[in-house]
Order: C-alpha cells, then structure tokens, then sequence
C-alpha cells in the first residue's frame, strides 16, 4: 500500500487541474461575452457546459481510479483504462447530443425537441453505465459473434413429395451429460421440410455462454406426426 | 533464459513499447501507429490493451506461475539479447547464448536431488511438497522438444518472427520507434533476414553485416511499407516464399466470448496442407507427444488414475516457453472422437478435479479437429485442421491471455503439427509416440467447464467490485446532474440569456464539480480504507 500522504497529494493533484480547467473555461466564456457583446449565443454556451462535463467526467475517472493504481496487480488497472475509454465515449455522446441542442436552439425549434434531448442524455448514462460495468466484468476485448451456422445436411432416403418435422433430440459433447439442443435452430424454420421441396436442413446455434468443443446432434424426424427413426440424422458441429 | 519462443515474444513486446510509445504521442505520426498496428495486430492498441506485454511479465512473477525453484524475478529477455539468439546459426551458439544469459540471472536454489521435469505444484489436498527444479546447466536448456530433435526448417515460431519484423519495420517508417529500439540498427531487417532464412533452410545466406543482401528479405521489408492489411501481407509473402510459411507468420487473435459467468479469450484456427494426411497426423495428435514437436509444451502426462470413472483421459498440461522459470499446470480432460467422414477430433475440458493444478486457469476448453482436405478417405494427401480455445486465466487481461495463445502456443498448434520437427517425429520410428485412441465411453461425464481456482479467489484489490461500482453510480449521477443544469440553461436562454444567467450556470457548475469531487474523494477513500464496523451499544463488547 501507498503512503497515505501520497495517495492525498496525488488527489489534489488532481482535483487542483480539474478546478483550473474549470475556471479556464469560465474564463474565456466571460471574456466572450465582454469582449464582444451579443455574440456569445446558446451554442457558446452548450459548448462551455460540455467542456466542463469533459473536464468532471475526465477528472472525476482519473480520481477513482486511484485506489486501483495503489495497488499491485496490473490487471485492473486494464480494466480501469477500459471504464475509462467508456467514460469517454459517454462524453462524445453527450457532445453529440449537446450538437444537436445547440442547432435546434439556433433553427427556433429547440423548446419542443427538449424532452428528446433529455431522454437521449439519460440513456446514454444508463447505457455506458452498464457498458462501464460490463467492462469491470470481463476486460477489454472484442465480442465474437455467437451465432454459427451449419450445413447443409441432406436426408438421404427421404421422399420429395413427403412433409417432413424435424426435433433436435440432443446437442452436446460425446460423453458429456449436458443438451443444448434448446440453442438450435433449423432451416427452414421450424425444421418443416415441405412437400416438394429440398429435403435437407440446417442448423444456426447460438453458442454463447457454452463450452467450445465438438458436439453431437441427435435429430429425429416425423412425417405425419409418426417418428421415421430410418430417417434420424447423426451430425457433428464444432462450436 | 534465452529461446526462441522467448526471443519472439520479445519481438513482439518491441511492437507493443512502440505502440505505448505513440499512445503517449509520441513518434512523428502516433495516430498513423496505432492505426496500422491495430490492423495487424488487432486487439493490442486499444484501452487495456497496450502494455500487455509487461502484464504478461507480471504474470509470469506471480506466485503459482513462477516457479518456486527460480530465485529472484523471471527477466524477459531484450530485444538485443533476443535478436542476438536468434541469429546463432549452430546449436552449440544457441547453448552459449543461453548459458551466458543463464548466468546473469540469479542463483537458483541448491538442488538435492535432479530431476527430468519441473516439479508439480503442491496437490490440492495440499499432502506433498513439491521437490525443488532441476539443475540449470546448459543440458537443461530449451531449444529443442522433449525426447526428438528440433530444427529450425519450417519453424512457425521463425514465420511469426517475420510477421514482427514487418510490422516493426512499418512502425518504423512512420517514424514511431521508441529511442530504445532505435539503438538496434536495421532492426526490422535483422529480424527478417535470420527468420526468413533460418525458416527456409538457407541460413548461410544470411548476412548479419549485411541484412537486406538477401533479395527476398529485401523485398518483403520493401513491402512492409506498403502492407495495409494482414491478408495483403499474406499474400505477399505466399507469393515470395510459400503458402505455409504466410499461413504461420499470421498471428491468432482472441475474441472474447461469453462462457457461464465469465469472459474468456477464445482462440480459433482453421489450417490446411497438402502434404500430410489425416493418418499421419493420428500418429501424434494425442496429448502426450504434443511436447515432441511444440516448444510451449514443457510436458504433457497422464495423470496417476489416468482415466475418469467415463473413460475420458485425465491429462496435466505444463506450458510455458521457459517452464524452468515460469509455467502454468492444467489438468484436463480428454475425448479422442472420429467425425464418421475421415475425420478425428479432440475434446477437452478442465478436470473437475483439479490434481496437480496451478490452480490458475479458470475455463479452458475446446477441440481439435483433423479433417481430410478432399472427400473423406483419411490416408489421401491433405488435411485441414481446425481448432478452438476458449481460455480465461486468472487475473490476466483477453489481451495477454491471446499473446499467451497465439505468440506461444495453444493457437500455434495446427502449425506447430506441420512444421519441420513434427515431420522429423514423423519419419523417425525410433521416436516412441502415444496412439491416438478412441474413447470408449461408460457413461456421460458432469463437465461444468468452469473451473475454481484452487489457490483462492482471485487476486483482485480489495473491495474491488465496490470501488468500480462506485465509480459507475458517480458517473451515472454526475451525468444526470449535468443533463437537468443543461436543461436549466436551455430554459434560460429562451428566455433570452445574460451575462448573469451565464455566471450564475458556471457558478453552479462548479459547485457541481466541487462536489464530484468530494465524493469521488470519500469514495475512493472508503474504498481503500478497511471497513470499521460500530460496536452495538450494550454488546458484549460494549
């Protein structure tokens, strides 16, 4: 652990630039407007506001994130930088947003458009909120895309004219006692392979939140409500 | 200790200090860096990214990955010390090289009695102390695979060298190399001209004097300044040298991916050649010949009841480019499966139980897949091979968990089965292997996939969750706060707005941030301060 004494130096440090920032910034607005009277306009204004939200939100991350940087594991450190990049991006939101506001105001329009404004702000703060933590959660990284798509699998034997319901019995490792055949679906949907057409399927699952690894699906197949077990299909899919 | 799984990863660490490097603005085109970088390399420039090679560093010293026999911090090798090993042109400079850095680093403990492999972590039942390492003399250094002969033909680790070497050197034609790496004349093309050399077979035509006297490394780093994908590379270098040598200069790169609860790096590969057949592949694909023909793979042995109650095959994995200093143990599962279309497949999972573990690696799972290239008759010519990682270690970035798998192991796999030293395993039947056979099953095995880490819980800082949950209520309430001040200055400038109104908004802003930043203050102080629970008043205590 850190000294203590440090630990406040560096808290000053920082709550000192965020109030020079902030009086920089009120600074150049007063001197706007008494430099040139009636040129400072809505927009300035919403620009000086968002210059402060940038300068809190920047400084406010930098002093919580403090307690992590006394500490010895890199690790959250990464992550910290990570909630950081969120913050961020909030800002760029609210900037957008504030863009907006500050057309509107200009166009005459703003007074109805108010309320658009205020939810789109709020969310944006729910939104990166819940971004922020799902970036303690896992770290940075980038999602893959949990959707995987498989086939075509022929039914050899089957008869064109007939309709055919496939069910996916089973989805799972060999020798692992799970089924995730409920993440499976069939093409065409609902595994209803209509009379005269193709006689053959495939399969998109969503693989999120499962094991990787090389699974077996056990599929069954009906034709007029009656199981045609000559027709059950074995396939292999890697997930 | 020097090697070349270690000299690579060092390479690779330059492009990360060049990447830290222009991210403090450094460099004269910083954001041109990054962008490029971030195209090769994807996943290595962004927030929590950068700087993994030094968190990979840290990892390697923590307890339960460092070896306890090793005294002192593990030390990554240089870039110069690096550059230098790889160079060596005979097994004997190789030693020497190696030796020397041996000898800089610290004493190891004395070693009573010497043994053949490191020594495993303590069970989780905690019964036995694990025996001390085996004595570091040169006989003990790793340029080579356990129990076969190494060479440098075909070496994937070779191929990816020059993967860094143009990116180093695209780095450096934008003007972004850090003032320690540009000590190191004509880095870039002393890197490129031994891997491209050694690789091939040809390393007397390198000249260290003379690095871009080889036409074709000439050529490649004269590419490099042009390379604006990964698949423009690719196809560069297939066209200069050969379609293996492009396939396993390509780096892997996580994604992350929901398993459970957890987050974890997952690594896919899809590989294929011409040559070698499903057959051939059969003849070392189980688990424990892995560490003939792949330097990550210190040891890979059956456990002491090596099957579970099902029939699957109960593995330790030890991995780690110098497993003398830092490794990590894994126990494991696996299925030995067939496709039914020529085709044979690898399961895995973490053991439930966790015997001989680090104790590190929470998910760990995926397959390996060994297909015919063409139609489904096994013993033809051409394989392609396909594999799967999902991986989460400990308190260690998706970031360095992927260097870990891609620049090391685990993702290198389908190359490491094509390179020159599986070939001489191949041919040499004097190489004893273990057969690949099926598992027969006895019934279904209760696979979680999740494994707990048996040295307790992870080492986060305390109150660590609390802190970063703080961190998100201050954020959510400042920006509330700032959206109704920003509605009230709306309001006042349809009203027509004034000098006051403006002093009046900035006064209020500022009492706003004052008190953000008291709050962030006291949050973060009570997050750092122990708890102190108030005694209840007429409790025993008082």
């Amino acid at each position: 652990m850190d000294d203590p004494r440090a630990i406040a130096t560096r808290y000053a440090t920082i709550t000192r630039k965020m109030v020079n920032d902030a009086t920089q910034v009120a600074i150049d607005a007063f001197n706007k407007i008494n430099g040139s009277p009636g040129k400072y306009k809505g927009k300035d204004a919403i620009k000086s506001m968002t210059k402060l939200a940038d300068i809190a939100i920047t400084g406010g991350s930098a002093l919580a994130r403090i307690p992590l940087q006394i500490q010895p594991d890199n690790g959250p450190m990464l992550v910290a930088d990570e909630v950081a990049s969120v913050v961020q991006r909030a800002l760029t939101d609210a900037a957008a947003v504030a863009g907006d506001v500050a057309k509107e105001v200009n166009a005459g329009t703003f007074k109805t458009k108010w309320v658009d404004s205020a939810v789109k702000l709020t969310s944006i703060a729910v939104l990166r909120a819940a971004e922020a933590a799902e970036a303690i959660g896992a770290g940075p990284g980038v999602l893959a895309d949990p959707m995987m798509t498989f086939g075509p699998y022929p039914i050899a034997g089957a008869n064109l004219g007939d309709e055919l319901v496939l069910k996916m019995e089973k989805l799972a490792r060999p020798g692992v006692d799970e089924n995730i055949a409920g993440l499976a679906s069939f093409t065409p949907a609902g595994g209803v392979l209509k009379a005269g057409a193709k006689k053959e399927f495939s399969l998109t699952i969503n693989s999120a939140g499962i094991a990787s690894g090389m699974f077996q699906a056990d599929v069954s197949v009906f034709k007029s409500g009656v199981e045609q077990p000559n027709l059950a299909q074995q396939v292999i899919v890697n997930l | 200790m020097l090697n070349l799984l270690q000299s690579q990863l060092a390479f690779f660490g330059a492009i990360d200090e060049a990447v830290l490097y222009a991210k403090e603005g450094h460099g004269a085109k910083p954001d041109e860096v990054l962008r490029t970088v971030g195209t090769l390399l994807p996943g290595t420039t962004g927030f929590g990214q950068a700087g993994w090679y030094h968190e990979l560093h840290d990892f390697a010293n923590r307890p339960g990955v460092r070896n306890r026999g090793w005294r002192g911090p593990v030390a990554f090798p240089s870039v110069e010390q690096s550059l230098e090993y790889l160079q060596a042109e005979t097994a004997e400079e190789w030693m020497r090289l190696a030796t020397d850095a041996l000898r800089a680093e610290p004493t190891p403990e004395p070693t009573p009695q010497p043994r053949t492999e490191p020594p495993s972590e303590p069970t989780p039942k905690g019964t036995t102390e694990p025996p001390p390492e085996p004595p570091r003399t040169p006989a003990a250094l790793p340029e080579r695979v356990a129990g076969s002969q190494y060479t440098s033909y075909h070496d994937p680790v070779l191929a990816r060298s020059a993967y860094a070497a143009m990116v180093l050197a695209r780095i450096d034609d934008l003007g972004g190399m850090p003032p320690r790496l540009t000590v190191i004349p004509d880095l870039p093309a002393q890197i490129m001209g031994a891997a491209v050399n050694f690789w091939g077979g040809t390393p007397d035509q390198f000249n260290p004097g003379n690095p871009t006297s080889d036409p074709t490394v000439r050529e490649l780093l004269d590419e490099a300044k042009r390379v604006e994908s990964r698949q423009q590379w690719h196809s560069f270098a297939a066209k200069k040298i050969n379609q293996q040598f492009a396939d396993q200069s390509l780096p892997c790169f996580g994604t992350l991916e929901l398993f459970g609860e957890q987050y974890c790096s997952t690594l896919y590969t899809n590989t294929t050649d011409d040559v070698l057949k499903v057959v051939d592949i059969k003849k070392i694909l189980d688990p424990r010949n892995w560490k003939l023909y792949s330097k990550f793979f210190c040891d890979v042995v059956a456990q002491p009841k090596p099957y579970t109650a099902h029939g699957w095959a109960r593995i330790l994995e030890t991995i780690g480019p110098e497993c003398a200093e830092w490794r990590m143990k894994t126990a494991l599962l696996f299925y030995y499966g067939d496709d039914k279309n020529g085709g044979i497949f690898l399961n895995y999972d973490l053991d439930p139980d966790r015997e001989r573990d680090s104790g590190m690696v929470e998910v760990d799972n995926g397959y390996i897949w060994i297909t015919p290239l063409n139609g489904t008759d096994p013993s033809k010519p051409g394989v392609r091979i396909r594999t799967s990682k999902q991986e989460r270690v400990q308190g260690l970035s998706p970031t360095a968990t992927a260097a870990l798998g891609c620049l090391l192991g685990w993702g290198t796999y389908a190359n490491d089965v094509l390179s020159g030293t599986a070939s001489m395993v191949l041919s040499d039947p004097s190489i004893p292997t273990q057969p690949f056979v099926l598992t027969v099953l006895a019934g279904d095995e209760k696979l979680s996939g999740v494994g707990k880490p048996v040295r307790g819980p992870a080492q986060l800082p305390p109150d660590f969750g609390h802190a970063m949950g703080d961190v998100r209520n201050l954020l959510t309430h400042h920006i509330e706060r700032s959206r109704k001040l920003a509605a009230k200055a709306g309001e006042r400038w349809l009203d027509g707005m004034t000098r006051d109104d403006v002093k009046e908004i900035t006064k209020e802003f500022g009492k706003h941030l004052e008190k953000f930043a008291v709050e962030a203050y006291k949050t973060a102080e009570s997050n750092v301060k122990p708890q102190v629970t108030p005694k209840k008043k007429g409790g025993a205590d008082g």
